[in-house]
Formats: structure tokens, C-alpha cells, sequence
């Protein structure tokens, strides 16, 4: 597979420490750490509000090689509440964007039921998935999506879904930072920095697993796994179990 | 101490009980629906800190002291004394926004509240953008400031987990109104009524009832993942 991200070596004290990723093409990927891990350092420097040299490379090009505008088309991010706004309602903001893919991304942000909003009056759910689909219409190869799930609210497992589906259909790939470990279970891999170093990393349902490692950097291991890793350690189950139903069944045959 | 104040819908809540309070809510606007309809003497409400535009913490502190119209006789010592409660460092006072960590903005938006000395204070989404590190570090110091400042604290959250954990006595506020208020564990625990009233339960509260309805195993309800683990361990 190609690579849409190589990361080697990557240092920007005094958060980053090391940092070194492969981040293949069409993927979801999620990255999770502690506060402070560097988790936004990192989102800010591959949306180029940090400048750093030699060590990333971005489909198979030195970062600092790109013009303002080439790396605007192919990399797009959302970092919460950080916006300037063109017009006054949802609607004429959205003439502003371009028109790729509108009516899915429309659908999929359920952007229509606030079209008519001021932009002023928006909540914060409301902000970040215009943010968001604004990114979408630009149509990226990359998108950064820099802690937005404690913004979303009751939409976070939907539009979670919808981003998974837009972005295997349409192949871009998707970094998303969360310090919600159950945000990571529907990405294609999972990475977890703790004080600027990657800790962890794989298929997240394998990472997940390192319960004491991950309680001990400071994150919280979704309920399910946390349970089902300590049964399986006392030989209660033999595989971990995330449906709550299924788990009773097993262990109550 | 009781608490007595008419939210902005008209309803009437009376706290009489000790220890942290919580506030259920379902919608993002019963943040505000639920606020005293009036500002209150003696309380405060803290968001989540904006990003602001002043260079530094000190410029900031001073220029919510200048909003707030406070008379302090020495407003350094206030600011000082705010962090003290808190736990943050004076050493932040040069630093810009930009230069806080998470864990950091929380504070500072709890001291810039305390400025004002408040007997109360309503706080939102308390835990939001915090790890678990942070999030117990500062259930604790809402412990000591209700301890040992005798600050009435009210946790303001649409996570039931979160409110579990943290709180012993909880109001559920829904389309502008009171839905029910007494012990946290009483209510979180009746699962029946929470879906009935299309609240959300917390998770452990789910899994512990499901193996109490399918399974009809007695096992108790808790709050540590590890005690819900021996009581598994006793009973399969």
C-alpha cells in the first residue's frame, strides 16, 4: 500500500520527543494520548501551522516542498472553534465552499436541519460540523480532524460512522485525535503517544488490550474491553467481547 | 447550606443536601435553560475558557476583574489566592493561551469564577477535553473546595458516567423543566425510568442490570469496573 504520511524521527520540543509513523493511503486513523502527549502539536505541524524540515514526508514529498495552495488541496483540518467566516447564515457560508460532493456531505453532517441558522447563533455540535463539512467539500486526499468528539455530542457515533464510509468510498485518508478510546474502535489503526513518543500502536482492538499500559498513561480503556481483558486475565472468557449481551451469554451459558 | 434559585424556564430548585451536586441534561440548550433566570449573589458559572486575545493569564485575570466590576482592595493577592484554590502555578501568569496545556484552561477558568468569591459554582461539562489523570485530579479538588472552602459545587454534564462517578445528588433537566432530583444512586440505577424518560444510563449501571434481568444473577451495583469483575468472578 502507498503511503500518504511518513513521519521519521519528528521532534518539536518540548512536546514532540520522537515521533515516527507510517500512515498508509485510505485509512482511518485514529490517534489518541494523554493530555499533553503532543497530539495537537502534531495535527498543528502536518497542517503546516508549525513549520518543521526533513522530517515528514507527505505522498512522497518533503512537507516544506509545497506551495500554500498545493497543500491546501490536498490537506484539509478541523481544529475545534478555529474558523473565520465568509457569511452571515449557514447557507451562504456554504456558497462559499466548493460544491464537491454536497448533497452526502450534506446528508452525512445533518447540515440541513441548521441551513438556515445564523452563523453567530450556531452551537458548538453546529460549528464543528459545518467546520467540517467545508473541509469535505474541498474535496482533500488528507483530512485532520483535531479533537472535534467531545464537541459532537449526540452525533459523534453517527457522524463517526458517516466519516468512515465517506472516506473508504471517496479514498482519503482521515487522522483523527480523540482521548475517547471508543472512538478508536471503528479506525483502521490506532496510535497512542504518551509525553511525545508513540507508545503503542496497531489494530486497535489489539492495542486496546494493553489495559495496564494504557490506565498507567492516563486514558480510559472503553468499559467493555476494560471489562472483558479482566475476565479473560482470571480465565472467565476466552476472547474479548465488546457486545454487553454476548458477554453475559458467554459467561453465563 | 441550601440552594434556592428559579431557572430561566420558571421552575423552581431547592437543594438541601450536602455534598457535590449534578445536573442531567439531555439537550446542549438546557445549559441555559437551567441557569437562575436572575444573576444570583454568590454564584458563579464556568465554561469552558474561550481562547482570549490578552497577551498573558495576568492581562486576562485583570481584564475579568475590570468585567465583573469587583472592588478588591489588592487584586493580585485575589488572583493568587483563586489558583491557591485551585491548585494552579502562578508560573502561568506570563503565558498566553496558546501556551496552556487542557488540564491548565480548566483551572484558570475555575479561578477567574473564584475572583468573585462565589458560595456556588455551576460548572459545565466539567470533565470535557480532560484524560482520566486530569478528570480524577480534579474530582478531587472539588472535593477540597467543598471541604475546605465550603463551596457548593454543581456539576452541569450530559454524561451519565461522568455523574455516576462524581456526583451524590443529581436533578434530571429536560425540555425546560425538572424531570426528577434525589441520591445519584437511586436514579442512575432506575433504568427503567431513564429509558422510559429517554435518558441514558451508565454503562456499568447497564451491563450490571442486564445480568440481573437475563441472567437473574444478584450481583450489587458499582462504580470500579474491578469491583463489578469480583462480583462476576463470585457468581459465574
Amino acid at each position: 500500500m502507498k503511503k500518504a504520511i511518513q513521519i521519521t524521527g519528528l521532534k518539536e520540543l518540548p512536546v514532540l520527543k520522537d515521533i515516527t509513523m507510517e500512515i498508509e493511503e485510505n485509512q482511518f486513523i485514529t490517534i489518541s494520548g494523554s493530555n499533553n502527549s503532543g497530539k495537537t502539536t502534531l495535527m498543528r505541524i502536518l497542517n503546516r501551522d508549525i513549520i518543521v524540515t526533513d522530517s515528514i514526508e507527505v505522498e512522497k514529498k518533503r512537507i516544506e516542498e509545497y506551495s500554500i495552495s498545493d497543500y491546501t488541496n490536498l490537506v484539509q483540518a478541523v481544529f475545534p472553534m478555529e474558523m473565520i467566516w465568509n457569511g452571515e447564515t449557514v447557507e451562504e457560508e456554504l456558497e462559499y465552499a466548493p460544491k464537491n460532493h454536497k448533497e452526502e456531505i450534506m446528508k452525512g453532517l445533518h447540515i440541513k436541519r441548521f441551513l438556515s441558522k445564523e452563523i453567530t447563533s450556531l452551537s458548538k455540535e453546529e460549528t464543528i460540523l459545518l467546520q467540517m463539512a467545508i473541509a469535505l467539500l474541498k474535496n482533500p486526499k488528507i483530512l485532520l480532524l483535531d479533537n472535534i468528539g467531545p464537541y459532537l455530542g449526540d452525533y459523534k457515533y453517527k457522524v463517526l460512522l458517516f466519516l468512515k464510509k465517506y472516506q473508504k468510498n471517496h479514498k482519503i485518508t482521515i487522522l483523527y485525535t480523540t482521548l475517547d478510546l471508543e472512538d478508536s474502535l471503528s479506525s483502521d489503526y490506532l496510535y497512542i503517544l504518551s509525553d511525545g513518543t508513540v507508545v503503542l500502536e496497531g489494530n486497535p482492538m489489539d492495542v486496546l488490550q494493553q489495559d495496564n499500559l494504557i490506565h498507567k498513561i492516563g486514558l480510559k480503556v472503553p468499559f467493555m474491553i476494560d471489562l472483558s481483558v479482566k475476565l479473560k486475565d482470571y480465565d472467565l472468557i476466552e476472547r474479548i467481547e465488546t457486545d454487553p449481551e454476548r458477554l453475559v451469554d458467554v459467561l453465563w451459558k | 447550606m441550601e440552594i434556592t434559585w428559579k431557572t430561566k424556564t420558571n421552575q423552581k430548585i431547592i437543594w438541601k443536601e450536602e455534598g457535590i451536586h449534578g445536573i442531567f441534561i439531555l439537550k446542549e440548550q438546557d445549559f441555559k435553560n437551567v441557569l437562575p433566570s436572575v444573576p444570583m449573589q454568590g454564584l458563579e458559572v464556568v465554561k469552558e475558557l474561550e481562547e482570549f486575545h490578552q497577551n498573558t493569564v495576568y492581562e486576562r485575570v485583570y481584564q475579568e476583574i475590570r468585567r465583573k466590576d469587583l472592588e478588591l482592595k489588592n487584586p493580585k493577592k485575589r488572583m493568587l489566592d483563586s489558583f491557591k484554590i485551585v491548585d494552579l502555578s502562578p508560573d502561568i501568569i506570563d503565558r498566553s493561551y496558546l501556551q496552556l496545556s487542557s488540564s491548565e484552561r480548566k483551572k484558570l477558568s475555575l479561578s477567574l469564577a473564584l475572583l468573585s468569591n462565589p458560595s456556588i459554582l455551576m460548572i459545565e461539562e466539567p470533565f470535557r477535553n480532560l484524560d482520566k489523570k486530569n478528570e480524577r485530579r480534579l474530582l478531587l479538588l472539588f472535593q477540597k473546595m467543598q471541604e475546605e472552602y465550603d463551596k457548593t459545587i454543581i456539576l452541569i454534564s450530559k454524561d451519565p458516567n461522568i455523574l455516576y462517578q462524581s456526583t451524590k445528588n443529581i436533578l434530571l433537566f429536560h425540555n425546560q423543566k425538572v424531570i426528577r432530583q434525589g441520591s445519584t444512586k437511586e436514579i442512575l440505577e432506575d433504568i427503567e425510568f431513564l429509558e422510559k424518560e429517554d435518558y441514558p444510563s451508565p454503562e456499568i449501571v447497564q451491563f450490571t442490570n442486564l445480568v440481573k434481568t437475563k441472567k437473574k444473577v444478584k450481583i450489587d451495583y458499582h462504580k470500579d469496573v474491578r469491583d463489578i469483575m469480583k462480583d462476576i468472578y463470585k457468581h459465574v
